[in-house]
This record gives structure tokens, sequence and C-alpha cells, in this order.
């Protein structure tokens, strides 16, 4: 069975390749086997004081006020125990109409995570062996350097102060936008690029894509045409006003220095775009640096 | 319906559907625009609704629009329908998916097309 590695918010672990990412959320994913939901995954910060009763207590009576499933504390299936045996687990099972699910929520102390794993439906051997895999592969990367972000066809690599801000899957258009304190980075990966530029440049299509932020930023546009594709980077030429600087140290949200690269390769065809804005001059290489570790996958 | 049911419906083309291509070979779609009884009694009196039928609509799709009509014949499901989108355009599956059953969604909207769910 192949697999495939899932890197989202601060968590990685592999699925079977035949599962899909059908729901995402800020820490949380949601998978489908091609046919329906099969499993949630949710993570959460839970400081150092994690308490494991309580926190189950809490799960529990969430969960009934949301949807009136009341879950029941279980014992671990016996699959489970080797793979889960790095952190503190308690496996659960709830019961509804519709359907059945059971799960685990457990608690990661080197990164003082708790997660939960639940997975719908009656199981069989391929729900089982998906929870194995993916119990097996976990990883939580708040204490690491980078953080992974592996997601549809996007991969990339950014250092931990980067976290997750806003984000958008479209048909064609995927965004993610990550924050620190003085920077933000918006990866874009947009597709099919033969037919978005079919009619037109990667230049004239960015100005149209980045028409808001370019007049925000004050942008101007350099274009570079390669045998396997094309490169179109905005810069700035003049130093942000002096209003805009002084506004910048008062306030974290404003972020005038700005620049933008967009990419065409005909291999991957897609438009693989980054905007960075800051508080502070944007570093040379800075841009190059992001697009070593921002990749397609196929 | 599950996602797999939905994915198995074939999508049938509204038989008043009036088709024409342009020079660029993209489709365009003439069809009775649908009103409110209110507003279709406007529409009698300043004569917009010319030997009994109501004013025509027009809609140009695009290349990607065109290739999933083209594909609508009655006999082809919304997911086979997907699958070649996503092979002919080189996007994930998936992707192919959602933007094929919004775009089915948004031309049943319109009454352009209706879905059958026999095998």
């Amino acid at each position: 069975m192949g697999r495939k590695n899932i890197a989202w918010d601060g968590v990685s672990f592999d699925i079977p390749s035949e599962f899909e990412v059908s729901g995402i959320d800020k820490s949380f994913i949601q998978l489908d086997n091609g046919e329906h939901p099969c499993a949630e995954i949710r993570w959460y910060d839970s400081g150092k004081t994690y308490k494991e009763q309580n926190y189950f207590r809490q799960l529990a009576k969430k969960i009934e006020a949301a949807s009136g499933i009341k879950i029941e504390s279980s014992v671990l299936p016996s699959t489970w125990k080797k793979p889960l045996e790095r952190f503190h687990s308690t496996a659960f099972y709830w019961q509804s109409d519709l359907s059945t699910g059971r799960g685990v929520m457990f608690y990661c102390a080197e990164s003082s995570s708790v997660m939960l794993i639940q997975f719908i439906g009656k199981g069989g051997e391929q729900l089982d062996s998906a929870a194995t895999t993916l119990f097996e592969t976990i990883k939580f990367y708040n204490t690491k350097e980078y953080t992974p972000w592996r997601i549809y066809d996007i991969d990339a690599k950014l250092p931990i102060r980067y976290k997750l801000d806003t984000f958008e899957f479209k048909p064609g258009r995927f965004k993610i936008c990550l924050c620190s304190e003085n920077e933000t980075i918006a990866l874009y990966r947009i597709s099919p690029a033969d037919t978005i530029l079919k009619e037109r440049t990667l230049g004239e299509f960015s100005q149209e894509f980045f028409e808001d932020d370019i007049k925000r930023l004050n942008l101007s546009i350099a274009e570079l045409q390669f045998n396997t594709g094309s490169t179109c980077m905005f810069g700035q030429e003049k130093k942000p006003s002096a209003a805009k600087l002084t506004m910048s140290k008062i306030s974290s949200k404003r972020r005038p220095f700005g620049q933008i690269e967009a990419r065409y390769t005909k291999l991957a065809n897609r438009i693989q775009a980054v905007l960075i804005s800051s508080r502070t001059a944007i570093p040379e290489d800075r841009m190059q640096k992001i697009f070593e570790n921002y990749k397609i996958v196929r | 319906m599950t996602r797999g049911e939905a994915l198995a419906c074939k999508p049938v083309k509204n038989l008043d559907i009036k088709e024409a291509r342009t020079e660029r070979n993209k489709i365009v779609l003439a069809y009775p625009l649908r009103m409110k009884p209110i507003f279709s009694d406007v529409a009698k009196k300043y004569g917009l609704w010319k030997d009994g039928r109501p004013p025509m609509k027009r809609l140009e799709l695009d290349d990607m629009g065109s290739l999933v009509w083209d594909m609508i014949d009655g006999k082809t499901s919304v997911k086979k329908i997907a699958a070649s989108f996503a092979e002919k355009y080189d996007v994930l599956p998936r992707e192919a998916e959602v933007a094929t059953a919004a775009f089915l969604k948004d031309l049943g909207k319109r009454g352009l097309i209706a879905f059958s769910t026999n095998n």
C-alpha cells in the first residue's frame, strides 16, 4: 500500500495514497477514502499542565453538547498500542444512529501538544492499516527549526517563526499565508498554467492577479523569459514613505516593504508565486531562499 | 446523497438550448431566461417575450467549460468528466472534481442541464 505525507500547521503524518484531504482548517485535517470522510485529526497546544482526565471530560462534554453523541472511553486497540507507546493515550468510541467511530486522544510531552484522532465508520483492514501508519509517522514541529507544509501538491519548508494566518484551496488557486512578528509570506500555486497563460504573459497575469498588492506596496515589474518557463519579479524602486515607515513602527499589521515573484514552470504546468510583505527591509536573498524550499510535488 | 453517488450522476443537456461555436472554438449557449411570473408579465408587456417564448440569454464558455460541455451526453458520469478534465488540464483529481461539480451545479441552476441517476 502506497503512502503519502501530509504536513500542515506544525504537524506531519503519512496516510495511504488513496486517501485525500477533504477538510482543512487551522490545526485540523479531515481525510476521505474516496467515498466518504473516514478520519479527523485535531491538535491543540496544551501547555505543560496537561491532565488527561480533565481534557477527556471536557472533550466529551463539548461533543455531547454540540452533536448529542456520547463519547465513552475504551481500551486502546491492540494494534494501536505499539505506535502510540511514545504518547500518553486515551482511546474512545462513539455511536450515533447513522455511524460509529473510534479514536484516540494523546499527549506529546515533548511538544506540549494534545492530538485527537478519530476514525469514522466500522473500520476494517484499510482503516486499521491507515491508523497504524498515521500513528507511527506523526511528528510535531513546534520545537523544531523549520515547519514543513505539504498539502495537495504544495511542498514547502519555512522557519518555525512563520505561523499559519490564512489559507485558501479553491480549484486552480491555492494560497497559504504565513505570518511572523515582522513578516508575512504568502505562497500561491495557480493552475493550469498553460491555459491561464495561453493568451497573456506571466507578467500580464501577475499584474492582474496581484493588482491590489502592487498598488498597496508600490511595486514595479521585471519579467524574464526562459525556455523552460518564465519568472516575473516585482520590487520596490523607492523606499516606502516616511509616513508608512512610521506607521509600521506603531502597528505590527502595517508591513510597507514588499516583494512578489511569480514563476511559471512548463514541466509542472503550475504558476508558483510568493508575496513577501515586511515591517523592515527585505533581505536580498529572502525570496531565493523561499523558492529553494517551495516546490510542486507530482 | 453520498459523494460517490453524486459523482456517479450523469448530466443531461436541456434540448431547448441552442449551441453555437465562436471562431476560437468556444461554445456559446443560448437559453430561455427563467423569470418569476411577475417579471415575465412585465417582460411580455414591454415586448421582450417573442413568439410566445421568454427572452434568450447567452452564455459563452471558456476552454475548460467547453471541454466539460462537450462531454455532457447523458452517458458520461460527473466522475468521468472530472477525470478527463484532470487529465487534459493537468490538475489534481480532487481539484478537477470540485471545479467540475461547481460548474455543472451552475449549469443546473440555469436550467441548462439536469442530472440522471440511471445506470
